[in-house]
Protein backbone atom coordinates (compact mmCIF):
# COMPACT_ATOMS: atom_id res chain seq x y z
CA UNK A 1 0.00 0.00 0.00
CA UNK A 2 2.76 2.84 1.35
CA UNK A 3 5.45 1.17 -1.95
CA UNK A 4 1.89 1.82 -4.06
CA UNK A 5 1.24 5.57 -2.50
CA UNK A 6 4.83 6.03 -3.03
CA UNK A 7 4.94 4.66 -6.53
CA UNK A 8 1.95 7.48 -6.62
CA UNK A 9 3.47 10.28 -5.86
CA UNK A 10 6.51 9.73 -7.98
CA UNK A 11 4.27 9.35 -10.85
CA UNK A 12 2.39 12.84 -9.81
CA UNK A 13 6.10 14.10 -9.16
CA UNK A 14 7.72 13.30 -12.25
CA UNK A 15 4.75 14.33 -14.22
CA UNK A 16 3.94 17.60 -12.54
CA UNK A 17 6.98 19.17 -11.54
CA UNK A 18 8.93 18.85 -14.90
CA UNK A 19 6.10 19.93 -16.99
CA UNK A 20 3.31 21.82 -15.57
CA UNK A 21 5.39 24.49 -16.40
CA UNK A 22 5.07 28.04 -16.22
CA UNK A 23 3.07 28.34 -19.68
CA UNK A 24 0.94 25.56 -19.51
CA UNK A 25 -0.15 26.89 -15.87
CA UNK A 26 -0.42 30.30 -17.18
CA UNK A 27 -3.04 28.85 -19.89
CA UNK A 28 -5.06 27.42 -16.91
CA UNK A 29 -5.37 30.33 -14.65
CA UNK A 30 -6.06 32.47 -18.31
CA UNK A 31 -8.94 30.63 -17.96
CA UNK A 32 -10.48 31.23 -14.38
CA UNK A 33 -13.93 33.21 -14.84
CA UNK A 34 -13.42 36.88 -13.97
CA UNK A 35 -17.08 36.84 -12.48
CA UNK A 36 -15.42 34.80 -9.35
CA UNK A 37 -12.48 37.57 -7.98
CA UNK A 38 -11.77 35.01 -5.51
CA UNK A 39 -10.69 32.58 -7.70
CA UNK A 40 -7.40 33.75 -9.26
CA UNK A 41 -6.63 35.64 -5.94
CA UNK A 42 -6.88 31.61 -4.21
CA UNK A 43 -4.95 30.33 -7.15
CA UNK A 44 -1.87 33.20 -6.56
CA UNK A 45 -1.31 31.23 -3.08
CA UNK A 46 -1.20 27.59 -4.32
CA UNK A 47 3.32 27.78 -4.80
CA UNK A 48 4.99 30.37 -5.34
CA UNK A 49 5.04 29.36 -9.08
CA UNK A 50 1.38 29.99 -9.46
CA UNK A 51 1.89 33.49 -7.77
CA UNK A 52 4.50 34.52 -10.09
CA UNK A 53 2.21 33.81 -12.88
CA UNK A 54 -1.08 35.42 -11.51
CA UNK A 55 0.46 38.57 -10.88
CA UNK A 56 2.52 39.18 -13.88
CA UNK A 57 1.56 42.08 -15.70
CA UNK A 58 1.66 40.51 -18.70
CA UNK A 59 -0.35 37.85 -17.90
CA UNK A 60 -2.81 40.02 -16.12
CA UNK A 61 -3.02 42.11 -19.24
CA UNK A 62 -4.01 38.99 -21.34
CA UNK A 63 -6.67 37.53 -18.92
CA UNK A 64 -8.20 41.02 -19.41
CA UNK A 65 -7.98 40.76 -22.86
CA UNK A 66 -8.93 37.09 -23.43
CA UNK A 67 -12.40 37.73 -21.21
CA UNK A 68 -13.17 40.67 -22.94
CA UNK A 69 -15.31 42.98 -20.75
CA UNK A 70 -14.94 43.29 -17.05
CA UNK A 71 -17.67 41.32 -15.49
CA UNK A 72 -20.52 42.87 -13.25
CA UNK A 73 -19.93 41.84 -9.78
CA UNK A 74 -22.89 43.87 -7.66
CA UNK A 75 -24.24 47.25 -7.31
CA UNK A 76 -23.94 49.71 -4.51
CA UNK A 77 -26.29 51.52 -2.88
CA UNK A 78 -27.37 54.06 -0.55
CA UNK A 79 -29.41 52.66 2.37
CA UNK A 80 -32.81 54.62 3.45
CA UNK A 81 -31.52 55.29 6.82
CA UNK A 82 -28.02 56.80 7.06
CA UNK A 83 -26.13 54.03 7.82
CA UNK A 84 -22.42 54.32 7.92
CA UNK A 85 -21.66 52.65 4.04
CA UNK A 86 -23.35 51.76 0.92
CA UNK A 87 -24.98 48.51 0.93
CA UNK A 88 -23.80 46.04 -1.89
CA UNK A 89 -25.84 43.50 -3.59
CA UNK A 90 -24.08 40.42 -5.85
CA UNK A 91 -25.18 39.97 -9.24
CA UNK A 92 -27.13 36.83 -9.45
CA UNK A 93 -25.08 35.71 -12.66
CA UNK A 94 -21.82 36.14 -11.21
CA UNK A 95 -20.85 33.98 -9.08
CA UNK A 96 -19.17 36.26 -6.98
CA UNK A 97 -18.58 36.10 -2.92
CA UNK A 98 -16.76 39.08 -2.74
CA UNK A 99 -17.14 41.39 -0.55
CA UNK A 100 -16.57 44.96 -0.27
CA UNK A 101 -14.56 45.34 3.01
CA UNK A 102 -14.73 49.08 3.54
CA UNK A 103 -13.02 51.62 6.08
CA UNK A 104 -15.66 53.57 7.58
CA UNK A 105 -15.24 57.20 7.80
CA UNK A 106 -14.71 58.93 11.14
CA UNK A 107 -18.04 58.29 11.88
CA UNK A 108 -19.68 59.77 8.73
CA UNK A 109 -22.14 58.46 6.65
CA UNK A 110 -20.95 57.82 3.49
CA UNK A 111 -24.13 58.12 0.37
CA UNK A 112 -22.22 56.23 -3.33
CA UNK A 113 -22.33 58.94 -5.85
CA UNK A 114 -20.72 57.06 -8.70
CA UNK A 115 -18.64 53.81 -9.70
CA UNK A 116 -16.45 53.54 -12.61
CA UNK A 117 -12.90 52.50 -14.04
CA UNK A 118 -12.47 50.16 -10.93
CA UNK A 119 -13.11 52.85 -8.73
CA UNK A 120 -16.08 53.57 -6.24
CA UNK A 121 -16.92 57.65 -5.59
CA UNK A 122 -18.31 58.38 -2.27
CA UNK A 123 -19.58 61.61 -0.88
CA UNK A 124 -19.41 62.44 3.51
CA UNK A 125 -22.28 65.06 3.45
CA UNK A 126 -21.68 66.09 6.77
CA UNK A 127 -18.08 66.71 6.56
CA UNK A 128 -18.15 68.06 2.87
CA UNK A 129 -15.59 65.23 1.79
CA UNK A 130 -15.43 63.29 -1.18
CA UNK A 131 -13.75 59.61 -0.86
CA UNK A 132 -12.53 58.18 -3.90
CA UNK A 133 -12.00 54.37 -2.60
CA UNK A 134 -10.63 51.36 -4.22
CA UNK A 135 -12.14 48.43 -2.83
CA UNK A 136 -9.85 45.96 -3.59
CA UNK A 137 -6.95 47.48 -2.34
CA UNK A 138 -9.28 49.53 0.69
CA UNK A 139 -7.22 52.64 -0.46
CA UNK A 140 -9.31 55.90 -0.05
CA UNK A 141 -8.59 59.36 -1.02
CA UNK A 142 -10.42 61.88 0.73
CA UNK A 143 -10.79 65.19 -1.05
CA UNK A 144 -12.67 68.24 0.29
CA UNK A 145 -15.55 68.60 -1.67
CA UNK A 146 -15.73 72.30 -3.82
CA UNK A 147 -19.47 73.06 -2.92
CA UNK A 148 -21.64 71.73 -0.21
CA UNK A 149 -22.70 68.00 -0.76
CA UNK A 150 -26.69 68.90 0.07
CA UNK A 151 -28.73 65.89 -0.92
CA UNK A 152 -29.99 66.97 -4.66
CA UNK A 153 -27.94 69.81 -4.74
CA UNK A 154 -24.79 68.08 -6.48
CA UNK A 155 -23.71 64.88 -8.24
CA UNK A 156 -20.26 64.08 -9.03
CA UNK A 157 -18.42 61.36 -11.22
CA UNK A 158 -15.48 59.46 -10.78
CA UNK A 159 -13.04 58.75 -13.94
CA UNK A 160 -9.82 57.33 -15.35
CA UNK A 161 -7.57 60.11 -16.29
CA UNK A 162 -5.48 58.08 -18.49
CA UNK A 163 -5.87 59.05 -22.40
CA UNK A 164 -6.63 55.89 -24.49
CA UNK A 165 -6.83 53.20 -21.60
CA UNK A 166 -9.24 50.43 -21.88
CA UNK A 167 -9.73 50.74 -18.43
CA UNK A 168 -8.87 47.12 -18.00
CA UNK A 169 -6.45 47.57 -15.13
CA UNK A 170 -6.09 51.20 -14.65
CA UNK A 171 -6.80 51.33 -11.16
CA UNK A 172 -4.37 52.94 -9.16
CA UNK A 173 -3.47 55.02 -11.87
CA UNK A 174 -4.52 58.85 -12.23
CA UNK A 175 -7.70 59.96 -12.14
CA UNK A 176 -10.61 62.83 -12.10
CA UNK A 177 -13.41 63.49 -9.94
CA UNK A 178 -16.25 65.76 -11.55
CA UNK A 179 -18.24 67.26 -9.56
CA UNK A 180 -21.45 68.91 -10.55
CA UNK A 181 -23.25 71.65 -7.53
CA UNK A 182 -26.16 74.03 -7.51
CA UNK A 183 -24.72 76.93 -4.74
CA UNK A 184 -26.91 79.30 -4.78
CA UNK A 185 -30.63 79.87 -3.27
CA UNK A 186 -32.25 80.79 -6.40
CA UNK A 187 -30.94 77.65 -8.05
CA UNK A 188 -29.98 79.32 -11.22
CA UNK A 189 -25.77 78.85 -10.89
CA UNK A 190 -24.61 75.82 -11.86
CA UNK A 191 -21.37 74.89 -11.35
CA UNK A 192 -18.85 72.29 -12.80
CA UNK A 193 -15.78 71.71 -10.89
CA UNK A 194 -13.01 69.30 -11.88
CA UNK A 195 -10.58 67.51 -9.57
CA UNK A 196 -6.92 65.64 -11.30
CA UNK A 197 -5.49 63.69 -8.95
CA UNK A 198 -1.54 64.88 -10.29
CA UNK A 199 -2.23 68.52 -9.85
CA UNK A 200 -4.41 67.42 -6.09
CA UNK A 201 -6.71 70.11 -7.16
CA UNK A 202 -9.62 71.43 -7.95
CA UNK A 203 -10.12 73.09 -11.68
CA UNK A 204 -11.74 77.00 -12.23
CA UNK A 205 -14.95 76.03 -11.94
CA UNK A 206 -17.58 76.24 -14.98
CA UNK A 207 -20.35 78.07 -14.28
CA UNK A 208 -23.64 78.39 -16.20
CA UNK A 209 -26.41 80.41 -15.91
CA UNK A 210 -29.10 77.98 -16.83
CA UNK A 211 -32.79 79.13 -15.28
CA UNK A 212 -35.16 77.17 -13.34
CA UNK A 213 -33.44 74.06 -12.13
CA UNK A 214 -34.00 72.99 -8.57
CA UNK A 215 -32.60 69.93 -7.72
CA UNK A 216 -30.12 67.23 -9.17
CA UNK A 217 -31.75 63.55 -9.17
CA UNK A 218 -30.04 60.66 -7.21
CA UNK A 219 -29.27 58.73 -10.05
CA UNK A 220 -25.60 57.84 -11.37
CA UNK A 221 -24.72 60.13 -14.12
CA UNK A 222 -23.44 58.58 -17.52
CA UNK A 223 -20.28 59.14 -19.27
CA UNK A 224 -20.16 58.96 -22.85
CA UNK A 225 -17.74 60.19 -24.74
CA UNK A 226 -16.70 63.28 -23.31
CA UNK A 227 -19.63 64.06 -22.27
CA UNK A 228 -21.12 63.41 -18.78
CA UNK A 229 -24.79 63.42 -18.44
CA UNK A 230 -27.29 64.01 -15.42
CA UNK A 231 -30.79 63.88 -15.07
CA UNK A 232 -32.26 66.97 -13.24
CA UNK A 233 -35.36 68.26 -11.61
CA UNK A 234 -36.89 64.69 -11.64
CA UNK A 235 -36.27 63.32 -15.12
CA UNK A 236 -37.65 66.48 -16.61
CA UNK A 237 -34.09 67.37 -18.90
CA UNK A 238 -30.61 66.50 -18.74
CA UNK A 239 -27.32 68.34 -17.27
CA UNK A 240 -24.40 67.81 -19.81
CA UNK A 241 -21.23 68.91 -19.06
CA UNK A 242 -18.64 68.37 -22.03
CA UNK A 243 -15.43 67.36 -20.31
CA UNK A 244 -13.14 68.98 -23.48
CA UNK A 245 -15.12 72.39 -23.79
CA UNK A 246 -15.34 72.39 -19.77
CA UNK A 247 -18.80 73.81 -20.43
CA UNK A 248 -22.35 72.98 -19.03
CA UNK A 249 -25.82 72.58 -21.45
CA UNK A 250 -28.89 71.64 -21.22
CA UNK A 251 -30.87 68.34 -22.81
CA UNK A 252 -34.72 68.17 -23.21
CA UNK A 253 -36.06 65.12 -22.69
CA UNK A 254 -39.10 62.83 -24.54
CA UNK A 255 -42.46 63.50 -22.68
CA UNK A 256 -41.95 59.93 -19.93
CA UNK A 257 -45.27 61.39 -18.12
CA UNK A 258 -43.66 62.23 -15.11
CA UNK A 259 -41.61 58.78 -14.32
CA UNK A 260 -38.07 58.26 -13.80
CA UNK A 261 -35.79 57.62 -16.62
CA UNK A 262 -32.46 56.11 -16.84
CA UNK A 263 -29.45 57.55 -18.60
CA UNK A 264 -27.70 54.92 -20.57
CA UNK A 265 -25.11 54.30 -23.00
CA UNK A 266 -26.40 52.65 -26.40
CA UNK A 267 -24.25 49.87 -28.08
CA UNK A 268 -23.83 52.74 -31.42
CA UNK A 269 -22.76 55.11 -28.59
CA UNK A 270 -25.35 57.22 -28.62
CA UNK A 271 -26.85 58.59 -25.69
CA UNK A 272 -30.22 56.81 -24.32
CA UNK A 273 -33.03 56.67 -21.88
CA UNK A 274 -34.50 53.90 -20.40
CA UNK A 275 -37.65 54.20 -18.73
CA UNK A 276 -40.77 52.03 -17.46
CA UNK A 277 -44.15 52.88 -19.04
CA UNK A 278 -47.17 51.46 -17.74
CA UNK A 279 -45.72 47.67 -17.69
CA UNK A 280 -42.95 48.03 -20.53
CA UNK A 281 -39.78 49.10 -20.21
CA UNK A 282 -39.40 51.75 -23.08
CA UNK A 283 -35.35 52.61 -24.76
CA UNK A 284 -35.34 55.93 -26.58
CA UNK A 285 -31.57 56.93 -28.45
CA UNK A 286 -30.40 60.15 -29.28
CA UNK A 287 -31.05 61.28 -32.94
CA UNK A 288 -29.45 64.23 -35.16
CA UNK A 289 -32.15 64.88 -38.02
CA UNK A 290 -30.72 66.64 -41.40
CA UNK A 291 -31.06 70.03 -40.62
CA UNK A 292 -28.56 69.22 -37.76
CA UNK A 293 -30.99 69.34 -34.67
CA UNK A 294 -30.87 66.49 -31.79
CA UNK A 295 -34.14 64.88 -31.09
CA UNK A 296 -35.11 61.63 -29.22
CA UNK A 297 -36.46 58.38 -31.38
CA UNK A 298 -38.08 55.49 -29.57
CA UNK A 299 -35.64 52.42 -30.04
CA UNK A 300 -37.61 49.24 -28.46
CA UNK A 301 -40.07 48.74 -26.25
CA UNK A 302 -40.04 45.44 -24.71
CA UNK A 303 -42.01 43.69 -21.73
CA UNK A 304 -39.58 41.92 -19.13
CA UNK A 305 -41.47 39.16 -18.47
CA UNK A 306 -42.80 38.82 -14.25
CA UNK A 307 -41.38 42.07 -13.13
CA UNK A 308 -43.18 45.16 -13.84
CA UNK A 309 -46.01 46.12 -11.94
CA UNK A 310 -47.33 49.64 -12.50
CA UNK A 311 -44.97 50.89 -9.73
CA UNK A 312 -41.76 49.47 -11.24
CA UNK A 313 -39.14 51.79 -11.98
CA UNK A 314 -35.70 51.65 -13.75
CA UNK A 315 -33.18 52.94 -11.15
CA UNK A 316 -29.75 52.28 -13.23
CA UNK A 317 -27.72 50.50 -15.98
CA UNK A 318 -24.76 48.81 -15.94
CA UNK A 319 -22.98 49.96 -18.94
CA UNK A 320 -20.99 47.44 -21.08
CA UNK A 321 -22.92 44.55 -19.80
CA UNK A 322 -26.28 46.00 -20.77
CA UNK A 323 -27.81 44.91 -17.16
CA UNK A 324 -30.99 47.10 -16.21
CA UNK A 325 -31.91 47.25 -12.07
CA UNK A 326 -35.50 47.41 -11.76
CA UNK A 327 -36.98 48.99 -8.41
CA UNK A 328 -40.59 47.10 -7.77
CA UNK A 329 -43.38 47.12 -5.24
CA UNK A 330 -42.45 43.46 -4.89
CA UNK A 331 -38.79 43.60 -4.77
CA UNK A 332 -35.52 44.55 -7.21
CA UNK A 333 -34.90 43.00 -10.35
CA UNK A 334 -31.81 43.04 -12.94
CA UNK A 335 -32.31 43.01 -16.31
CA UNK A 336 -30.16 41.79 -19.49
CA UNK A 337 -31.05 43.48 -22.11
CA UNK A 338 -29.20 40.95 -24.49
CA UNK A 339 -30.66 38.11 -23.24
CA UNK A 340 -34.07 39.10 -21.83
CA UNK A 341 -33.52 37.50 -18.27
CA UNK A 342 -35.06 38.52 -15.11
CA UNK A 343 -33.42 37.71 -12.05
CA UNK A 344 -34.40 39.03 -8.79
CA UNK A 345 -31.65 40.69 -6.34
CA UNK A 346 -33.21 41.76 -3.54
CA UNK A 347 -36.56 41.56 -1.38
CA UNK A 348 -36.21 45.29 -0.67
CA UNK A 349 -38.27 47.94 -2.05
CA UNK A 350 -37.08 50.99 -1.27
CA UNK A 351 -34.16 51.68 -3.38
CA UNK A 352 -33.79 54.74 -4.95
CA UNK A 353 -30.77 54.54 -6.95
CA UNK A 354 -28.33 52.18 -7.38
CA UNK A 355 -24.30 52.08 -8.99
CA UNK A 356 -23.12 49.05 -10.61
CA UNK A 357 -19.96 47.91 -10.05
CA UNK A 358 -18.27 46.48 -12.80
CA UNK A 359 -14.44 45.31 -12.76
CA UNK A 360 -11.73 43.18 -12.84
CA UNK A 361 -10.15 41.46 -10.06
CA UNK A 362 -6.86 40.46 -10.27
CA UNK A 363 -4.21 39.91 -7.86
CA UNK A 364 -2.11 42.98 -9.52
CA UNK A 365 -0.58 44.32 -6.32
CA UNK A 366 1.30 43.61 -3.19
CA UNK A 367 2.03 40.01 -3.02
CA UNK A 368 4.71 39.60 -5.62
CA UNK A 369 7.63 39.32 -3.26
CA UNK A 370 7.72 36.13 -2.67
CA UNK A 371 8.24 35.21 -6.17
CA UNK A 372 10.96 37.15 -6.98
CA UNK B 1 -6.07 5.38 -56.71
CA UNK B 2 -6.62 8.81 -55.68
CA UNK B 3 -9.75 8.16 -53.44
CA UNK B 4 -7.59 5.95 -51.29
CA UNK B 5 -6.95 7.56 -47.89
CA UNK B 6 -3.67 8.15 -46.59
CA UNK B 7 -3.33 6.69 -42.90
CA UNK B 8 -0.42 7.50 -40.50
CA UNK B 9 0.66 5.34 -37.52
CA UNK B 10 1.49 7.29 -34.41
CA UNK B 11 3.62 5.46 -31.85
CA UNK B 12 3.14 5.92 -28.38
CA UNK B 13 5.72 6.60 -25.12
CA UNK B 14 4.83 3.01 -24.43
CA UNK B 15 5.44 1.59 -27.57
CA UNK B 16 1.70 1.14 -28.98
CA UNK B 17 0.29 2.19 -32.83
CA UNK B 18 -2.25 4.17 -33.80
CA UNK B 19 -3.80 4.56 -37.18
CA UNK B 20 -5.56 7.90 -38.14
CA UNK B 21 -6.08 9.56 -41.01
CA UNK B 22 -3.34 11.87 -42.12
CA UNK B 23 -5.63 14.35 -43.53
CA UNK B 24 -7.24 14.61 -40.13
CA UNK B 25 -4.21 14.48 -37.90
CA UNK B 26 -2.46 17.27 -40.08
CA UNK B 27 -5.89 19.53 -39.61
CA UNK B 28 -5.68 19.01 -35.91
CA UNK B 29 -2.10 18.77 -34.87
CA UNK B 30 0.30 21.49 -35.97
CA UNK B 31 3.27 19.05 -34.47
CA UNK B 32 2.13 15.92 -36.18
CA UNK B 33 1.48 17.81 -39.64
CA UNK B 34 5.10 19.57 -39.05
CA UNK B 35 6.35 16.21 -38.86
CA UNK B 36 4.81 14.52 -41.91
CA UNK B 37 5.87 17.27 -43.99
CA UNK B 38 9.77 16.57 -43.07
CA UNK B 39 8.71 12.94 -43.75
CA UNK B 40 6.65 13.52 -47.46
CA UNK B 41 10.11 13.99 -49.52
CA UNK B 42 11.17 10.53 -49.00
CA UNK B 43 8.06 8.99 -49.22
CA UNK B 44 6.39 10.38 -52.04
CA UNK B 45 6.77 7.73 -54.00
CA UNK B 46 7.13 4.55 -51.80
CA UNK B 47 3.60 3.06 -50.82
CA UNK B 48 4.87 2.65 -47.15
CA UNK B 49 3.22 3.62 -44.48
CA UNK B 50 4.70 6.74 -41.88
CA UNK B 51 4.90 5.45 -38.46
CA UNK B 52 5.94 8.35 -36.43
CA UNK B 53 7.32 8.64 -32.70
CA UNK B 54 5.43 10.52 -29.99
CA UNK B 55 7.70 10.02 -27.14
CA UNK B 56 5.61 12.35 -24.86
CA UNK B 57 2.24 10.56 -25.05
CA UNK B 58 1.72 7.09 -23.52
CA UNK B 59 -1.28 4.90 -25.30
CA UNK B 60 -3.88 5.91 -22.99
CA UNK B 61 -3.47 9.37 -23.30
CA UNK B 62 -2.94 9.09 -27.27
CA UNK B 63 -6.25 6.83 -27.67
CA UNK B 64 -8.27 9.32 -25.83
CA UNK B 65 -6.67 12.24 -28.42
CA UNK B 66 -7.26 10.51 -31.43
CA UNK B 67 -11.09 9.89 -30.53
CA UNK B 68 -11.28 13.75 -29.92
CA UNK B 69 -9.61 14.44 -32.96
CA UNK B 70 -11.85 12.64 -35.45
CA UNK B 71 -14.81 13.82 -33.77
CA UNK B 72 -13.56 17.07 -34.26
CA UNK B 73 -11.59 17.28 -37.36
CA UNK B 74 -13.30 14.37 -39.62
CA UNK B 75 -15.42 16.51 -41.82
CA UNK B 76 -16.99 12.97 -42.25
CA UNK B 77 -18.04 12.92 -39.48
CA UNK B 78 -18.57 16.40 -37.85
CA UNK B 79 -22.27 17.77 -38.13
CA UNK B 80 -22.28 21.34 -38.76
CA UNK B 81 -19.42 23.65 -39.41
CA UNK B 82 -16.77 22.34 -37.24
CA UNK B 83 -15.66 26.14 -35.34
CA UNK B 84 -19.46 26.65 -34.03
CA UNK B 85 -18.98 24.82 -30.74
CA UNK B 86 -16.62 27.03 -29.31
CA UNK B 87 -19.00 29.61 -29.69
CA UNK B 88 -21.86 28.06 -27.84
CA UNK B 89 -23.08 28.62 -23.98
CA UNK B 90 -22.96 25.97 -22.01
CA UNK B 91 -26.20 24.54 -21.98
CA UNK B 92 -27.06 25.29 -26.22
CA UNK B 93 -27.16 22.27 -27.86
CA UNK B 94 -24.24 21.43 -30.58
CA UNK B 95 -23.59 18.23 -31.47
CA UNK B 96 -19.84 18.38 -30.21
CA UNK B 97 -20.35 20.27 -27.13
CA UNK B 98 -22.27 17.26 -24.93
CA UNK B 99 -19.07 15.30 -26.75
CA UNK B 100 -16.89 18.23 -25.27
CA UNK B 101 -18.42 17.61 -21.76
CA UNK B 102 -17.71 13.93 -21.55
CA UNK B 103 -14.52 13.97 -22.48
CA UNK B 104 -13.41 16.41 -20.15
CA UNK B 105 -15.24 14.48 -17.46
CA UNK B 106 -12.62 12.46 -16.18
CA UNK B 107 -9.92 12.34 -13.11
CA UNK B 108 -7.67 14.71 -12.91
CA UNK B 109 -4.25 13.01 -13.81
CA UNK B 110 -6.26 12.19 -17.30
CA UNK B 111 -6.92 16.06 -17.77
CA UNK B 112 -3.46 16.66 -17.15
CA UNK B 113 -2.28 14.32 -19.08
CA UNK B 114 -4.70 15.64 -22.16
CA UNK B 115 -3.19 19.26 -21.36
CA UNK B 116 0.29 18.59 -21.86
CA UNK B 117 -0.85 16.11 -24.69
CA UNK B 118 -2.77 18.59 -26.67
CA UNK B 119 -0.17 21.19 -25.55
CA UNK B 120 2.68 18.93 -27.20
CA UNK B 121 0.60 17.99 -30.31
CA UNK B 122 -0.06 21.74 -30.58
CA UNK B 123 -3.93 21.01 -30.75
CA UNK B 124 -5.13 24.62 -30.00
CA UNK B 125 -9.11 23.50 -29.90
CA UNK B 126 -8.36 20.44 -27.26
CA UNK B 127 -5.82 22.33 -25.08
CA UNK B 128 -8.60 25.12 -24.90
CA UNK B 129 -11.01 22.43 -23.73
CA UNK B 130 -8.79 20.66 -21.46
CA UNK B 131 -7.39 24.12 -19.65
CA UNK B 132 -10.38 25.36 -19.14
CA UNK B 133 -11.74 22.09 -17.40
CA UNK B 134 -8.66 22.17 -15.49
CA UNK B 135 -9.81 26.08 -14.42
CA UNK B 136 -13.33 25.06 -13.44
CA UNK B 137 -11.71 22.27 -11.16
CA UNK B 138 -10.35 24.90 -8.84
CA UNK B 139 -13.52 26.03 -8.23
CA UNK B 140 -14.95 25.43 -4.77
CA UNK B 141 -11.77 24.06 -3.73
CA UNK B 142 -9.69 25.00 -0.92
CA UNK B 143 -6.24 25.95 -1.21
CA UNK B 144 -4.59 22.96 0.26
CA UNK B 145 -7.33 20.96 -2.03
CA UNK B 146 -6.22 22.40 -5.37
CA UNK B 147 -2.65 21.15 -4.00
CA UNK B 148 -3.98 18.26 -3.30
CA UNK B 149 -5.99 17.49 -6.36
CA UNK B 150 -3.25 18.35 -9.41
CA UNK B 151 0.12 17.61 -6.85
CA UNK B 152 1.71 20.76 -6.48
CA UNK B 153 3.82 20.97 -3.86
CA UNK B 154 3.73 23.77 -1.50
CA UNK B 155 6.92 26.01 -1.82
CA UNK B 156 5.67 28.79 0.70
CA UNK B 157 7.50 28.67 4.13
CA UNK B 158 4.61 29.05 6.90
CA UNK B 159 5.81 32.55 7.81
CA UNK B 160 5.41 33.61 3.93
CA UNK B 161 1.98 31.76 3.84
CA UNK B 162 0.75 33.47 6.52
CA UNK B 163 1.84 36.85 4.92
CA UNK B 164 0.46 35.87 1.89
CA UNK B 165 -3.17 34.91 3.19
CA UNK B 166 -3.21 37.62 5.36
CA UNK B 167 -2.47 40.12 2.22
CA UNK B 168 -5.29 37.92 0.42
CA UNK B 169 -7.90 37.25 3.75
CA UNK B 170 -11.13 38.52 1.46
CA UNK B 171 -10.80 36.03 -0.73
CA UNK B 172 -10.64 33.08 1.69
Amino acid sequence: MARRRRRQRQRQQQRWEPELNEDVTAEILLRIPPDEPAHLFRASVVCKLWLRVASDPAFLRRYRDFHRGAPLLGFFYNPDSSGPFPGFLYNPDSAASWRPQPRHGKGCARCVYDCRHGRVLLGEISRSKLVVWDPFSNHCEELQAPSSLCPFQSNAVVLCAEPGCNHHSCRGGRFRVVCLSINDPDCTTLHAHVYSSESRSWSTPAPAQLAGIHYFDMKRAALIGDGIYCTIDHGHRILKYDLVEHRLSLIGMPSLYGNDPVLMQNEDGSLGIACVLGSRLHLWSTMVNAEGVAGWVEKRVILPEGVISFEANVIGFAEGVEVFFISTVVGAFTFELKSGRVRKVSEHTGYCGITPFISFFTPDRGCSKWTK
Amino acid sequence: MASEKKVVFLRSSDGEAFEVSEEVISAASVTIKGMIDEESPSRADTAATTTLAIPNVTAATLSRVLHYVNKHFDAAAVVGRPDDYIFCAPGDEHPLARFDDDFVDVDNDTLIDLVHAAEYLHIKKLFDLTCKAVADKLKGRTIDQIRETFGIVNDYTVEEEVEVYRENSWAF
